[in-house]
């Protein structure tokens, strides 16, 4: 390649004026400090740092988690303002596979080998507790939004873990209120949950909403979480006789299956509660026309009066994900998203050199009172869990059904259809 | 109880054509193929795949079945065929280790979501027997099971590669001195074993949720069938598969939280009485 020389022209950039420039610049940055500051915090960085279960059986709902931690970042620019100065952000994610064996041992690499200045929650109430007993022997905090279980409370939380999301044994108290409502009251109701702490804590709370209403539990199905063939609950419910309401506390899947299974065996509750989990695209994608009547209870919709700082709805927040990420955010993309909008905003007015101080961290948290975020607005009670009133209930309404809110009264925006119409009548 | 054994039964054929290809190639090679669950969940994979983008159900359950068929063959040539003659538990390991690389693969390819589609027989979803409704694809897969076990059980007994296969079934060296190549007749059995498992997969998609990551719980199954039915035969993996197709059923409708424990126990016991399985041609796994 040649070498191209140019001559310098008069008042041109040459090498003595560069190194002239420098020192003088040099000098000038140790005499005002105040000046130099803004130059040398560009190369700040707050690096951010979690493991999520992105290969098994929660690979759908941690990319969305995932997701949501990028949409926040792009969405402040890839920068954070801490204490006046702007930080450039950095994440690492890792794989943990949905173990917590090696939740914990990613944890630890995050700490002690990615040196990450603060961090996020996994996902499943096993894979939280790892993350936070590693959290916990660091002495470093967490805020977490994939684990509902109370265990999360009684072993970490408050001191080392704050939850966005609320406690499982409160997901299905307003669709049991809302059902307790109608006319004739329903009679009984079958509980299908699986042996694990979480969906047994959801159905815990379930049967003590129906008992409290004077709906009798006619069956609660504890099956093993592997459970892939729903016939012989769905026969068991057949043959119960008439079930006025069935309540699934599995995911999606479960709800599929579920249904499925209803239209295959000709049964047909007064009301189909599919969980929490019903407005994940793969149910009506699957489902079809089956989905019409069913009932889900959601932490999150569009149509809720939330905003934060960078957006003044939650449409609005919605409609910018679905652009970035080309899929209509679900509840989980809110609450993940507002995982680092609070780390930003107790950050925001940090001072000292030492921004990310746990014990700082945990007391500005803790403190915070109705912070408005795209969740709602956000205080956390001493056991570190956010205060929630209840899940708001819908219902999937129509031939191609559609989403509708059906309860609390100032959400709604219809009213509940029941009872449910016979599967086999649907054609 | 009626509808427990009608509805366990139905199951049963899903579960007797994923063990065909298990039971054949514990009949022929003597090896147990800890690999077997990939084809099924590679199977689903790919039929899901196809069948997204427009291909017709049939024709992209016979494309997996085909892909199976082929990647069985690959793994007979290239791993089992090469360790095949020394100690078993070197097959064994090598094909726990194809397993977790080709899962792996198709995790990466096809994502570890579980996947389940709607299968209907057009203009005739359900049919009434006696008091109770089945879906219609339901007796599909009944009946494709049927059919391919009798289709199996001809090719093995009325034609000269059928013969070829149960002489190197009976002794291998003695196969060898009639001239047949053995290695081919290995080589187009693993070829049978991942098509027929590949077919499974893909009528197991429009049951029950499957998705790659699943695989070593399908070998296990395979392996519990042939258990029932008797090792290395055909009519009694059919058997096997409705036994254990009723005892699944039976197992999660009446003791649903312990099912896989109930399961496994009355295996063991099974185990106990009849070693050979109901249908076993006595022992055949390699020594």
């Amino acid at each position: 390649m040649d070498k191209i020389s140019m001559p310098a022209a008069p008042g041109a950039v040459n090498r003595r004026s560069v190194l002239k420039g420098g020192a003088a610049l040099s000098l000038g940055a140790m005499m005002a400090p105040g000046l130099a500051a803004p130059a040398l915090a560009q190369s700040r960085t707050v690096h951010l740092g979690c493991s999520l279960p992105l290969t098994g059986p929660y690979e759908k709902v941690s990319r969305i988690y995932k997701d949501a931690y990028e949409f926040w970042s792009e969405t402040v620019g890839h920068k954070m303002s801490i204490g006046g100065q702007d930080y450039d952000v950095r994440w690492t994610i890792y794989d943990d596979e949905n173990s917590a064996a090696r939740t914990a041992q990613l944890t630890e690499r995050l700490i002690t080998t990615d040196n990450v200045d603060l961090i996020v929650g996994a996902y499943g109430t096993d894979t939280v507790l790892a993350q936070g007993a590693i959290a916990r022997k660091h002495g470093r905090i967490t805020i977490q939004a994939g684990a509902a279980s109370q265990r999360v409370d009684e072993e970490i939380g408050g001191h080392t873990t704050f939850t966005l999301v609320g406690l499982a044994r409160n997901y299905g108290r307003l669709a049991i209120e809302k059902l307790g409502t109608q006319e004739p009251k329903p009679r009984n109701i079958a509980i299908v949950t699986f042996d694990d702490p979480v969906y047994l804590e959801m159905a815990a709370g379930i049967e003590d909403m129906a008992q409290s209403l004077g709906i009798e539990v006619a069956l609660k199905e504890v099956l093993p979480m592997q459970t892939q063939d729903l016939r012989p609950t769905v026969l068991k419910l057949k043959r119960l006789g008439e079930v006025d309401i069935v309540y699934n506390c599995g995911w999606d899947i479960i709800c599929i299956k579920l249904v499925q299974e209803f239209a295959a065996l000709d049964f047909t509750p007064k009301a189909f509660v599919g969980g929490h989990l019903t407005t994940n695209p793969v149910v009506k994608e699957t489902l079809g026309r089956n989905l019409d009547y069913v009932m889900g209870v959601t932490f999150w919709l569009p149509q809720m009066a939330h905003s934060d700082d960078h957006f003044a709805s939650a449409q609005e927040f919605a409609d910018a994900f679905k652009a970035a990420k080309g899929y209509a955010p679900t509840y989980h993309a809110a609450m993940a998203y507002t995982v680092p909008y609070i780390y930003a905003h107790v950050l925001r007015d940090a001072t000292g050199d030492t921004p990310f101080d746990p014990a700082a961290l945990r007391a500005k948290i803790a403190a915070l009172d109705g912070l408005p975020t795209m969740w709602g607005p956000i205080s956390f009670n001493e056991k570190g869990r956010i205060d929630f009133p209840g899940l708001p209930v819908l219902q999937w309404q129509g031939n191609d059904p559609q989403l509708t809110v059906i309860h609390p009264d100032a959400l709604a925006t219809g009213t509940l259809q029941y009872p449910m119409a016979e599967f086999r009548s649907r054609g | 109880m009626l509808d427990i054994f009608f509805f366990g039964f139905l199951r049963g054929a899903v579960f007797a054509l994923a063990a065909f290809g298990f039971s054949l190639v514990l009949g022929v090679l003597g090896i147990v193929n800890l690999a077997h669950g990939v084809f099924i969940v590679l199977g689903a994979s790919v039929t899901y795949a196809l069948y997204s983008a427009g291909t017709p159900i049939v024709l992209a359950a016979l494309a997996a079945a085909a892909t199976t068929g082929l990647l069985g063959m690959l793994i007979q040539r290239l791993f089992i065929d090469r360790v095949f003659n020394m100690h078993p538990l070197m097959v064994l390991v090598q094909t726990f280790g194809v397993a977790i690389i080709v899962s792996e693969l198709a995790n990466k390819a096809f994502g570890t979501s579980e996947r389940l589609l709607r299968l209907d027989v057009p203009g005739l979803p359900y049919v009434e027997i006696g008091s109770v409704f089945v879906p219609t694809y339901e007796i599909v897969v009944f009946v494709v099971s049927l059919v391919s076990a009798g289709l199996l059980v001809a090719v093995l007994n009325y034609t000269s590669f059928g013969r070829a296969v149960r002489a190197c079934r009976d002794s291998r060296q003695s196969a060898e001195l009639v001239g047949i190549n053995v290695p081919r007749v290995f080589l187009l059995t693993m070829g049978i074993c991942g098509a027929w498992a590949g077919l499974a997969g893909a009528l197991i998609l429009g049951l029950r949720p499957t998705a790659p990551h699943m695989h070593f719980m399908w070998t296990i199954e395979a392996f519990l069938v042939v258990i029932i039915g008797g090792l290395g035969s055909m009519g009694g993996a059919l058997v096997g598969g409705f036994l254990y197709g009723v005892l699944n059923f039976a197992a999660y409708y009446y003791w649903p939280s312990t099912a896989p424990a109930v399961i496994f126990g009355a295996l063991i016991v099974m185990l106990m009485l009849r070693p050979a399985g109901l249908f076993g041609l006595g022992t055949v796994v390699r020594k």
